[in-house]
């Protein structure tokens, strides 16, 4: 079941009850029932699940702030990929990204790319 | 138990909130706003957030059409779904979520406003909003077939496309059916009242499947009427001209221009003429021609132009894709000598390569320069290099600037 909305721009609550997402985030979540069967076998605790959580949520930071302080490839890369081959007037049309890049290039984002 | 169990909704959350004040991001408070404006706070705010590569220029209010009302690019849209829906019994909107009111709120309120629900005796009078205003399966082809089916009947069929990078599988439908509907049959029958629109263009962060600007496909299928606006006052006169006009039409509204545009729009129902293109503003030494909101950029373009190399620029919106206005375009370049031409769209087999050729075949012996195209590469659209594919107004000035000293 999908908890969160279709995307950024969504609002489910346009097309389905809030009551239904509750159902399956609160009551029948599949996560929380395989949780509440290992906490049952003794093969979890409350300890463990808040360590795990704090950790987890460190991780994923620390991969966002990782990826995140990262250049984005170098815009030549947009002509890659294309074909399996670079035609040659692909080829041209990068060679003049790069003349008009050489003159204009204060007007684009290129500290946030690779050189 | 709950915080556990919402684990998938907290990563969610975490995306959504901003959980250590590094990033949020504003989710589900308004449908289009988070698709068209994705909000970012924090250190790398700047680094995420696009400046628009264009400023929407409005056009001053107008006049003879009776009162006008300020609205953004979807609400004059909705306007003019409105105004079919009231004059034109038979009009019917249909698509991927429009009920409620579309991904971009172009139909907010319609089904609601049209719900007459069972007030009268005879059944066959009665008419509800799921009647006039309706969701369709997500199936493009389907959307299309079933639209021409309904203009065949002669009731007014108005399609809905999410976004134009999903018409393709429409495709087969709008060529090889809709187009030839009249001709196959020796105007026996028609889907003339068949009008499809869909969200198109550039947005900053559409990448692949949510930019595309597809009219050169179309261009080459006779039959068919394509058809861009450039900003609300045009977009509800086109919109409705289309609606009415005795041929299946393609309406592309600027998804980029949804919010951004905004104007004084007629209240009541007007029509803009199709194929017709506008002069938007007069000059001696060199045409630039665009549609969408290309137009805005290479306005821009004609300003810089004039400041810094003193060139006076004739601007001319195309509006209409096929049938295109070719006499308007040949009366400028005779005039000015000089012709560029700016598309999204990417640069082979882009609109602008027909323009070109026709302009050259009219008015070759006008022409100071070779024509010039300005246009995306031959790439797909990307996602992260969308600044540097863009046709923006830096390479259309540098095009034009070498057109002058040509």
């Amino acid at each position: 079941y999908r908890i969160g909305h279709h995307s950024t721009s969504d609002d489910s609550s346009a097309y389905r009850s809030v009551d239904e997402v509750n159902y399956w985030d609160k009551q029948d979540h599949p996560i929380s029932r395989l949780r509440h069967y290992l906490l049952s076998q003794g093969w979890w605790d409350e300890e463990q699940e808040k360590a795990w959580r704090k950790q987890s949520r460190k991780k994923v930071m620390e991969a966002f702030e990782q990826a995140e302080r990262k250049p984005k490839p170098n815009p030549n890369l947009l002509f890659s990929d294309v074909y399996q081959e670079m035609p040659s007037q692909l080829r041209k049309q990068q060679e003049s990204l790069a003349r008009h890049l050489q003159t204009y290039g204060e007007h684009y984002p290129l500290e946030h790319f690779d050189k | 138990m709950a915080a556990v169990g919402s684990a998938a909704s907290w990563l969610f959350r975490l995306r959504a909130a901003g959980a250590e004040g590094h990033w949020r991001r504003l989710c589900g408070a308004g449908l289009a706003r988070g698709f068209l404006h994705p909000a970012a706070t924090g250190k790398d705010a700047a680094q995420r957030r696009q400046v628009a590569h264009f400023t929407f220029q409005p056009d001053p209010e107008p006049r003879e059409y009776g009162q006008t009302q300020k609205m953004n690019l979807f609400q004059s849209i909705t306007s003019a779904l409105d105004n079919s829906l009231a004059k034109d019994p038979t009009a019917v909107i249909f698509g991927e979520d429009v009920a409620f009111g579309g991904v971009f709120r172009c139909t907010v309120g319609l089904r609601d406003k049209y719900d007459f629900g069972v007030h009268v005796q005879n059944m066959e009078d009665s008419c509800t909003g799921k009647d006039r205003v309706f969701n369709t399966p997500l199936c493009e082809q389907g959307i299309v077939g079933f639209g021409i089916g309904i203009a065949v009947t002669g009731a007014t069929a108005i399609a809905e496309i999410q976004f134009a990078d999903y018409i393709f599988p429409a495709f087969d439908q709008i060529v090889n059916e809709a187009a030839k509907y009249r001709y196959r049959s020796g105007d026996l029958f028609n889907c003339g009242s068949l009008t499809i629109r869909s969200p198109w263009g550039c947005v900053g962060h559409g990448a692949l499947y949510h930019s595309q600007s597809p009219e050169a496909f179309f261009a080459h299928c006779p039959g068919i009427k394509v058809v861009i606006p450039r900003s609300p006052f045009q977009a509800k006169g086109l919109l409705l001209s289309c609606i009415e006009d005795k041929n299946p039409c393609i309406f592309f509204e600027p998804k980029i221009l949804y919010r951004a545009a905004v104007e004084q729009v007629p209240v009541e129902p007007y029509n803009i003429p199709l194929s017709q293109a506008e002069v938007i503003q007069e000059g001696r030494d060199v045409t630039l021609v665009a549609w969408g909101t290309q137009v805005h950029v290479i306005r821009e373009v004609a300003s810089m132009a004039k400041e810094k190399l003193g060139v006076s620029c004739e601007i001319i919106d195309l509006r209409t894709i096929i049938p295109w206005d070719v006499d308007t375009v040949c009366k400028s370049v005779i005039k000015t000598g000089r012709l560029l031409i700016s598309h999204e769209a990417p640069l082979t087999g882009g609109f602008a390569s027909e323009i070109s050729s026709t302009i050259q075949e009219e008015c070759f012996l006008n022409l100071e320069a070779p024509i010039s195209r300005v246009c995306g590469y031959d790439t797909p659209f990307p996602h992260i290099f969308e600044p540097f594919y863009i046709p923006d107004k830096w390479k259309c000035y540098d095009a034009l600037r070498k057109m002058i000293n040509y």
